[in-house]
């Protein structure tokens, strides 16, 4: 301050973050005009700093309840738009709400910041679970997924299930399913292998199930979904760049920042 | 509002980083006749294509995986071509210095910004 004779003004807060301060440098003159020293101020904002994370808290809270809504709404209107009855539309509109939630409900539990994919496969798969347990096996590394990448693996286990149920593996007695990833030098890749099913066929049209399975690895990952309809069983390979599907912190924020 | 045709041929650029959103809307538009362009989720593809797509309107999500997507809208504004930017967060989204943008509320009916996109074609 003495040097640029200009004063300062920034936000100091307590190592913990239970303290806010508003710190002031001035020119300290004599009644003549002449700079005699420095004069540093604190004034305490702690309560004004309260608040003001509280009203971010809450726009943030609205922003993503309204981005919910949405893409529940998208949901009820592409699914209503593939229903051939009012109940298949409740049922499969349903299913599909129960994955969205099931995901949600991981990503709280994680601070809405981090969920491991093998937390996904457990929730999103214990309802097509046989009580023996042995038409379903998964296999992989822990892999913490951001929250982006969970709600779109989560609704893909979800599709690639029901249409099991449907048509393939879980159609039928005895059918079983092998979900195995790697994440290899940078890259993710997910298998899911069906077997024992009935006699497979590629469908003549690609239904919303398949569309967003495909659309969604594409669009939000920058990844690929290949299937391949063996009469054996379908196997459907998923690849992506890693560095979309994982989570990373953000860096820690500074204590000391420039008031504007 | 909605002159027959008026959507036909139309090249929308979709910006949407919720993959459902973006599927719905894509839906919408393509059954109306538009040639969606995208939809795109990142904010250095989405600059990619503003600068170099030929596009008659555009559809922007303000947020993207946490980055704001107002250079896609500055681009645009150069080049003439109308947008709607889309959120979450209300009016209060759009930066000041520009008040002109329009902003469509989530959630949002797809066929009414289909009919919004055609009423700002038609006039």
């Amino acid at each position: 301050v003495l040097e640029t004779q200009q004063p300062l003004e920034r936000r100091v807060s307590r190592r913990d973050r239970t303290a806010h301060y508003l710190c002031r440098i001035n020119l300290y003159r004599s009644p003549a005009g002449a700079v005699e020293g420095t004069l540093v101020t604190f004034v305490e904002v702690t309560s004004l700093v309260r608040v003001e994370s509280q009203q971010m808290m809450i726009d943030e809270l609205n922003h993503r309840v309204k981005n919910m809504l949405a893409v529940v709404l998208s949901l009820a209107a592409q699914t209503a738009d593939g229903a051939t009855s009012l109940e298949s539309f409740r049922v499969a509109f349903g299913g599909r709400l129960q994955a969205l939630s099931t995901t949600y409900s991981l990503l709280g539990q994680g601070g809405w910041l981090s969920v491991d994919l093998r937390e996904i496969m457990h929730e999103e798969l214990r309802p097509f679970l046989a009580d023996d347990g042995r038409n379903i096996a998964i296999r992989g590394p822990p892999l913490g997924l951001n929250a982006n990448a969970a709600l779109v693996l989560g609704m893909v286990v979800h599709e690639l299930a029901t249409n099991a149920v449907k048509y393939g593996a879980l159609a039928a007695p005895g059918g079983r399913i092998d979900v195995r990833w790697e994440d290899a030098g940078g890259r993710f890749t997910l298998d899911w292998t069906e077997s024992g099913g009935p006699a497979m066929a590629a469908p003549a049209r690609q239904g919303f199930g398949l569309t967003l399975i495909d659309r969604s690895i594409a669009h939000e990952l920058d990844g690929s979904a290949s299937f391949d309809f063996a009469a054996a069983g379908l196997h459907m390979r998923i690849e992506a760049p890693l560095e979309h599907l994982a989570y990373r912190p953000e860096p820690a924020s500074t204590q000391v920042e420039p008031v504007t | 509002v909605n002159a027959p045709g008026i959507l036909e041929g139309r090249r929308i650029l979709l910006v949407e980083d919720q993959f459902i959103i973006a599927l719905e809307l894509e839906r919408v538009l393509t059954r109306a006749g538009c040639v969606v362009i995208g939809p795109v989720a990142r904010l250095k593809k989405a600059i990619e294509l503003a600068r170099l797509e030929e596009l008659d309107f555009a559809i922007l999500d303000v947020n993207l995986f946490g980055e704001k997507v107002f250079p896609v809208a500055d681009i645009l504004q150069t080049r003439a071509i109308p947008f709607l930017l889309t959120t979450g967060y209300g009016e209060a989204a759009v930066p000041a210095g520009r008040q002109g943008w329009r902003v469509v509320s989530k959630p949002y009916d797809s066929d009414k910004v289909r009919d919004l996109i055609a009423a700002e074609l038609a006039a």
